[in-house]
């Protein structure tokens, strides 16, 4: 049986930064990933990544910046820890080779982000996660890091006492299921955005490490946060960069007003992502919209500026909406983006089951409380991968590997096996995701009605017995995408349920959650997180709370947030 | 209207590729198109000289196109190399006013007319079928093709990169097809129409060179093609000439005839005398005969 | 936007019992607005038809690089082409990439072409080569070549990786040139030494179909044509292709032409002429022997001038990327 001191689960910015840390540190460190390295969704971050490298800025506005943004319920020890390893983080992708754009005399060029005092987000045009996932993939290489590529994660495995002794994974290529032994796991599988119809997210954002963690026992935090960006397009939900209105980019409404002055007349299109996409949707809902869509508007920038700093974005307006940036302005509107939520950590990523670890948008630390900041998702991925990966090191030389129960892999046979042998009588799968999905977002969308949400968690027991109904066309071994999709739905499912829960217990509106009969932030009983739990005997999601961690500073004390 | 142009044939078309010149100029002649000889102009360099000495190859060009500026005219060119080394510099000279300074300021130094950046580059396929209008050609065609199935064989470097141009490239082109139709034959589709004939490996590679010869060719063949004709000298010279030796190397017989554009059309305007038939390394005369074209 | 019906021709591989892969194409018909992309087809196809369609597909924007395959002859991402530009009378034929081999209907191996990536040794190396000095310009050249995100397209495409196993590849030496053209670079020169071996970067025909195929406006071949200039002025001058090159500019600075007999004993040697002479044969048969004498141009002081001045004060006339320069 295969077995490493470490496993880390996905290969994007947080998973890779963490293999890195890991082989610095001497310990037998290996990746298993469902897609190659390069294909992960961090390259999909276009904006940028924050940190205060400029002396004219300092760690603690960026740091209260990030409090005040996660509406006063993100853990202040993960946020001072993050903004003060940010600067030297930043550094050394600079030095491993990433290339940021540049000003005068070589110093990396920074950029206006919604919801900063300051003008830090670091940058490579508008392609900034690329050109790190890139960078990191080399020093992979370089580091002859072994990985799994190309292979799923099955279950997550627990010896008697509930410690972590590894994974079962399953070969997409060959079919083949496979148990890994580990000391350690760390969860750094991204988000969940196909739970939600439209959204922002790679179609293989299913969220398995949230799920795979819930199941084995680890609870997951504050799943209702759930981000908007304001600026997804209109047909496929795909990013439009906030970097767009960072550079000058304006909202307007159908009828050509600047509606943000509204809402927001301080900081205009660059309020906090959530307070931007509240203005969008009310302007849609109050028929100022145009096909469910209000538009990011380019053109007083003019096509020099948009060929230099937004080309990307250009190209993909064109390719995707058939509007030319340069001459029309673009149909976007509030599209699901960034969980919050996920594997609750301490600031080192451990999780609370012995041998789990976490980072990047799989985790909870929590940095980014109930609603992120643009450029800080880059930021949380490298930091946190590559203190956890630091953390792990220390922990597994501790450790021994655990018995892994061989039945565990035999479980998983059976049941890839039973899937397959369904007849094709039953629910398509995408029927079924689409039914969820869609409900998602009518029922848990950027205004969350109590009825909505109530309907939402009635609809679980359905969508799960009608899971068990599922189908495939593809019965064959290799390279089963259609079986893989079906695993990943059974995820979002559970994570479907741990939103929708979460949401309707929370009753106040705080960052991206945002009720209609509870219009206010509620700190006396809600500035608290939400964990959520499996129960297995049940088969349905619990919940519980766990207090924020803060440091005791004034600066953090809550406050009316405007912009 | 009078077309008039400054003629760069190319350095194979006064050597080796000499019928293709023949051919050019004689169906020139006949379309009223008058093509004048660039006394000063030498080899452009292709890409070769862009390696080795970018500015100098850049200010190569620009003496060139200084040369026909000079005389007014546009420069018209029959090698696809030569289009594109011209075309290349050209498209920058137009678009980098800084590099056309730069370079105009040496050249003026050793005695050349600077380059204003006034001319465009074309071939002479483009003028024909861009230019003139059909029935003009159509009118000098005496000895119509007879459905020839034609494959169609337009090489690299009068199609890509796109953008720098004078006409459609890219998957965009059909002149060649065009061309064809008007000529009275048939534009064979086939896997390789607008592949590289390998001219620029010739000597570096030599077995993959021929592989690409034999390829191309037989993908031809095997969708029908009786003749293949290219808008390149350098083409002609790998897909007619090195069909013999990629022959040999992939032990199969090929023998599908290749000529220039240029002397297809000398045969269908009855120019048999200019057309260098002769000169060809798989004699196309038994599939000329087979549609009375004799 | 009104509706147009197409017809999607898909080829479906699978493995067979003995290894072999077995290939049918199958239709199947889809409706769209003419701007639809053809991968929410292929999605839609797999939802709605066939299940077991297999494609790669993930971030649907044209970065992640997985959905590169055949559509309409030419190597492109699914996820950002339009249907109507893609179809024959209403035909979309699709494909796997070629040059690899197959797994199974639309997904290949990634294999050989990510072995190509890791043989240039993909990552930034300390040494003696690192610029201390940074201006603003010196990632000019790194900017480009960098967006490139190892879709394969290039490869697919590429009319000599049709012909050769061995052939490197473009996507491989656009990387190269990522970290020859970088300033923290270390090991430009020994990169530039391991580039000039066969069947690297001189065994590109130069035929720029990466540079059309490429979706990320990458242009690989003009970061090979700066690899092969950056090669011979460290002085790499052995090996056929650069003494190809080289012959060409001692031809037109000589003569204004090309000799094409002295330009192949040059650019292959003695030895290599004579075993040219088979081929020479062929061309003499058609009266087709290069002159040793070739044409002579007017004016070709000029030239000599112009060449003896660009020695004495060298002009840097590279294209560069756009820069990215905030106010």
């Amino acid at each position: 049986m295969q077995s490493h001191d470490l496993l880390i689960v996905g290969a994007g910015l947080a998973g890779m930064r963490a293999a890195l840390e890991g082989v610095k540190a001497g310990i037998d460190v290996a990746i298993v990933t469902k897609i190659h390295p390069l294909r992960s969704h961090s390259c999909a971050a276009q904006g940028g990544i924050n940190a205060a490298i400029n002396p004219q800025d300092s760690r603690n506005s960026h740091a209260y910046d990030t409090v005040k943004g996660a509406d006063y319920i993100g853990d202040e020890d993960a946020i001072e820890l993050m903004c003060d390893e940010a600067p030297e983080a930043i550094l050394e992708m600079d030095r491993m080779g990433t290339p940021f754009s540049r000003i005068e005399g070589g110093l990396i060029a920074q950029r206006a982000f919604g919801g900063a005092s300051f003008n830090r987000t670091c940058y490579a045009a508008d392609r900034t996660g690329q050109v790190l996932l890139h960078t990191l993939w080399e020093q992979l290489v370089k580091a002859r890091v072994k990985v799994y590529e190309e292979c799923s994660v099955m279950r997550l495995v627990t010896d008697a006492e509930q410690a972590i002794a590894g994974v079962v994974a399953y070969d997409i290529k060959t079919g083949a299921v496979f148990p890994l032994r580990a000391k350690a796991v760390l969860m750094a599988t991204g988000g969940y955005g196909r739970v939600f119809l439209s959204n922002t997210n790679a179609t293989t954002n299913t969220g398995d490490g949230m799920a795979l963690a819930l199941r084995a026992g680890a609870p997951l935090a504050d799943m209702e946060f759930v981000q908007f960006h304001p600026t997804g397009l209109r047909t496929s939900g795909v990013l439009v960069t906030e970097g767009a209105r960072g550079e000058g980019g304006f909202l307007i409404n159908a009828l050509g007003e600047r509606f943000m002055s509204r809402y927001a007349p301080n900081k205009l299109e660059l309020a906090s992502r959530d307070v931007v996409s509240r203005a969008e949707q009310t302007e849609i809902i109050e028929g100022r919209g145009k096909d469910g869509a209000i538009f990011l508007d380019l053109r007083h920038l003019g096509a020099d500026k948009i060929l230099d700093r937004l080309p990307q974005i250009r190209q993909l307006s064109l390719d995707l909406e058939g509007v030319d940036a340069i001459h029309a302005p673009i149909p976007v509107r509030p599209t699901a983006h960034y969980s919050m939520g996920g594997i609750r950590t301490d600031k080192f990523g451990a999780s609370p089951l012995h041998g789990l670890f976490a980072a990047g948008e799989a985790a909870c630390v929590s940095v980014h409380g109930a609603n992120r900041l643009g450029g800080n998702s880059l930021l949380d991925t490298i930091v946190f991968g590559k203190i956890t990966g630091r953390h792990c090191a220390g922990f597994v030389k501790g450790e021994s590997l655990r018995d892994f129960p061989a039945s565990e892999v035999a479980a998983v046979k059976s049941n890839l096996t039973a899937l397959k042998a369904r007849t094709n009588q039953g629910v398509r799968p995408i029927a079924l995701h689409h039914r969820m999905a869609e409900g998602m977002n009518l029922h848990c969308g950027v205004f969350r009605t109590p009825e909505g949400m109530r309907a939402g968690v009635e609809s679980i027991p359905s969508l799960r017995e009608d899971y068990q109904k599922i189908h495939l066309d593809d019965h064959s071994d290799d390279f089963n995408i259609d079986l893989l999709r079906a695993v990943e739905l059974g995820h979002l499912i559970d994570l479907a349920e741990c939103i929708l829960r979460g949401a309707l217990a929370r009753e106040e509106s705080r960052g991206a959650h945002s009720r209609t009969d509870f219009p206010e932030r509620d700190d006396a009983n809600w500035r608290q997180h939400t964990l959520s739990h499996w129960d297995a005997a049940q088969g349905i999601v619990t919940l519980s709370r766990d207090a924020v961690r803060t440091v005791g500073k004034s600066d953090y004390t809550p406050k009316v947030r405007t912009y | 209207m009078r077309l008039d142009f400054a003629y760069y044939p190319g350095c194979a078309a006064k050597q080796v590729q000499k019928e293709a010149d023949v051919a050019a100029r004689a169906v020139a002649n006949a379309l009223n198109i008058t093509l004048h000889d660039m006394p000063r102009a030498t080899c452009c360099g292709a890409v070769s000289l862009r390696e080795t000495k970018p500015a100098f190859s850049l200010a190569v060009a620009a003496r060139i196109l200084s040369e026909a500026e000079e005389s007014g005219r546009h420069l018209v060119t029959i090698c696809n190399t030569c289009l594109q080394t011209l075309t290349h510099a050209n498209h920058r000279f137009k678009n980098e006013p800084e590099l056309l300074d730069k370079i105009n300021h040496v050249i003026v130094q050793a005695g050349v007319r600077p380059y204003q950046a006034t001319i465009q580059v074309y071939h002479l396929l483009w003028v024909i079928t861009d230019q003139l209008d059909p029935k003009v050609v159509q009118a000098k065609v005496v000895k119509p093709l007879n459905g020839l199935r034609v494959a169609p064989f337009y090489g690299c470097h009068n199609l890509r990169p796109e953008e720098i141009f004078d006409s459609a490239a890219g998957e965009k082109a059909d002149h060649l097809d065009r061309l064809i139709t008007l000529l009275g034959g048939e534009p064979v589709a086939y896997d390789g129409h607008d592949k590289c004939c390998g001219f620029h490996v010739m000597l570096s590679d030599k077995r993959e060179m021929r592989a690409m010869v034999a390829k191309n060719c037989l993908n031809a063949k095997n969708a029908g093609a009786e003749v293949m004709i290219t808008p390149c000298t350098l083409c002609d010279m790998s897909m007619g000439s090195f069909q013999g030796p990629a022959e040999k190397a992939i032990g199969q017989s090929i023998q599908l005839p290749e000529m220039n554009f240029a002397q297809l059309i000398a045969v269908a305007m009855g120019l048999n005398d200019s057309a260098g038939l002769n000169r060809l390394h798989v004699p196309p005369q038994a599939a000329l005969a087979a549609r009375g074209l004799s | 936007m009104s509706e147009n019906h197409y017809t999607f021709r898909i080829q479906r591989n699978r493995k067979a019992a003995d290894g072999r892969i077995d290939s049918r194409w199958v239709e199947y018909p889809v409706s769209a607005t003419p701007t639809t992309t053809v991968l929410t087809l292929l999605e839609e196809i797999k939802g709605e038809q066939d299940g077991s369609l297999t494609f790669r597909q993930s971030c649907r924007s044209a970065i992640c690089g997985s959905c590169a395959m055949k559509i309409g002859g030419r190597t492109r991402l699914a996820c950002k082409t339009h249907v109507e530009s893609v179809a024959h009378n209403g035909v979309v034929e699709i494909a796997p990439q070629a040059n690899q081999p197959v797994l199974k209907d639309l997904a290949i191996d990634i294999g050989p072409f990510f072995t190509r990536i890791h043989a240039i040794r993909p990552y930034l190396e300390d040494g003696p080569d690192t610029d201390l000095v940074l201006e603003q310009s010196a990632y000019d050249q790194v900017n480009h070549v960098t967006q490139c995100i190892l879709c394969g397209s290039c490869y697919s495409d590429c009319v000599m990786a049709e012909v050769s196993q061995e052939f490197i590849g473009p996507a491989a030496l656009a990387k190269a040139f990522r970290f020859v053209s970088d300033p923290r670079e270390g090991q430009k020169e020994r990169r530039l030494e391991q580039l000039s071996h066969p069947h690297m970067m001189w065994t590109c025909a130069r035929c720029a179909m990466c540079v059309e195929s490429c979706p990320k406006d990458v242009k690989p071949m003009e970061a090979i044509v700066k690899l092969r200039t950056r090669g011979i002025a460290k002085g790499l001058k052995d090996g056929p292709g650069p003494k190809h090159a080289l012959a060409f500019h001692h031809d037109i600075q000589k003569a204004g032409s090309l000799n094409e007999f002295t330009l192949m004993m040059r650019t292959v040697g003695i030895l290599g002429t004579l075993e040219e002479l088979g081929t020479a044969f062929h061309l003499m048969k058609k009266g087709k022997v290069p002159s040793p004498l070739p044409h002579k141009s007017k004016g070709l002081e000029e030239l000599a001038k112009i060449y003896e001045i660009l020695e004495e004060h060298p002009l840097d006339v590279e294209t560069k990327a756009k820069e990215v320069v905030p106010e």
